[in-house]
């Protein structure tokens, strides 16, 4: 899965996703097929691997490029700058929007899937993992109850 | 939507997503790490902003923020901010400042005339200085810009790499090059409370290099920061010491950021 969303970017970011992604994919998979209380979730692979190629997207991408939008937030809150200049870029405020649109973009995709920021950005697998679990038994059983988020691993 | 019933929708909606941004996912993959690099500095202009300090924006070039990408270029060439707040010292008030740069050249600590560039050093106010000689070269109009280590406040290093052994060792050489002397000798024990020198790094550590950061912080006065991508690491209160070190052995060093306020880093959506 994550290969779609590596296909487009330079090595030196794309290698890294890759690996964190298969990484953690690993850690999901002998935990899924080695604890019976992960095993609800053995016939939704296709789903983890979607969700965590979203996480390593938003860490590796969407993250960097939101810090982008605030530091010209803050230069143009500060100064009379009209652009920040990085190398032969130019962050103008139109640039920014643009940037922004595409995080507004993504955000409005994860949250479509009832993906909330705090499981799209927790970077221990196994809270992740949990998460996912907790989700999971809310959608299905429609519960509004919130997840335990200190049930022990 | 139910991304476990509803998975092959889901996965048409993120190609659709990727197809849709990919001439911008492919314009702006290659400028990620230099972002990465302005969220950390960013981050420690914000340090300074909750510690009382007013930012101000110098050196703009017609109204351009210019960023050091590297080493290279004259420093009055870019942009950079100070940072300064009001100081009342027995009925008289002045002014305390600093400059936080990209890509300046330091001064050893330990010998005159060698030189490093950190990725981000916070020094005191107007300590750049111009050797015209330091080329060697007659009649050149060549100069050679740095700071004396003394006028070095802190300094971090910026790394949007997965975390590996060697990569921290090198640190240490930094460290030791730049500041670990004068810390040692408690040279930088007054206000304001500076932010330790640290090495901010982007990707996720593992067990191995988890030890290696536990053992490092425990011999050095540094940080070591893992896994430094979004918001939740500074406002959250487990990681909040982020920005400090070992209370017990560097007071004096610590930013207290644990009432940081939280929409600081809040993502713009």
């Amino acid at each position: 899965m994550v290969e779609y969303f590596c296909s487009k970017l330079p090595g030196d970011i794309s290698r890294p996703m890759y690996n964190e992604y298969h990484d953690r994919m690993k850690v999901i998979k002998y935990i899924i097929r080695n604890r019976s209380s992960y095993s609800i979730l053995s016939d939704d692979l296709k789903s983890i691997e979607i969700i965590v190629a979203l996480s390593v997207f938003y860490k590796r991408v969407i993250a960097n490029i939101n810090g982008a939008v605030i530091f010209a937030s803050a230069v143009f809150k500060y100064s009379e700058a009209e652009s920040v200049e990085i190398g032969s870029y130019k962050l103008t405020q139109k640039e920014k929007n643009r940037i922004l649109a595409v995080i507004i973009s993504y955000k409005e995709l994860i949250e479509r899937y009832e993906l909330s920021n705090d499981l799209i950005t927790t970077t221990e697998t196994k809270d992740l993992l949990r998460k996912i679990k907790n989700l999971k038994i809310r959608l299905e059983e429609g519960s509004e109850d919130k997840p335990n988020q200190n049930e022990p691993f | 939507m139910n991304p476990f019933k509803d998975v092959e929708k889901f996965e048409k909606e993120i190609n659709s997503f990727l197809r849709k941004h990919k001439t911008f996912l492919a314009e702006q993959g290659k400028r990620i790490s230099d972002y990465f690099e302005m969220s950390c500095y960013n981050r420690i202009v914000d340090d300074y902003k909750y510690q009382g300090f007013d930012v101000i924006v110098k050196n703009l070039k017609t109204n351009k923020f210019k960023y050091k990408l590297s080493p290279s270029g004259y420093p009055e060439n870019f942009s950079y901010f100070e940072i300064r707040r009001k100081v009342t010292l027995e009925d008289s008030t002045k002014y305390q400042s600093f400059e936080i740069h990209h890509n300046l050249t330091i001064q050893s600590g330990h010998q005159q005339d060698i030189y490093l560039t950190p990725d981000i050093s916070v020094v005191n106010t107007n300590a750049i200085i111009s050797d015209y000689n330091h080329y060697s070269v007659e009649r050149s109009a060549k100069k050679f810009c740095y700071v004396k280590n003394a006028d070095l406040q802190t300094f971090c290093e910026v790394k949007n790499f997965n975390p590996f052994p060697e990569l921290l060792y090198n640190f240490i050489g930094v460290y030791n090059e730049l500041k670990a002397k004068a810390i040692d000798q408690d040279l930088h024990n007054q206000e304001p409370l500076q932010i330790a020198p640290s090495l901010m790094i982007s990707g996720k550590e593992n067990e191995h290099t988890k030890r290696i950061k536990k053992s490092l912080e425990s011999r050095y006065k540094i940080n070591i920061f893992f896994d430094l991508f979004e918001r939740k690491i500074l406002s959250n209160s487990k990681q909040c010491r982020i920005l400090s070190i070992e209370p017990s052995i560097l007071d004096f060093l610590i930013a207290d950021i644990t009432n940081l306020s939280e929409g600081t880093y809040d993502l713009p959506f």
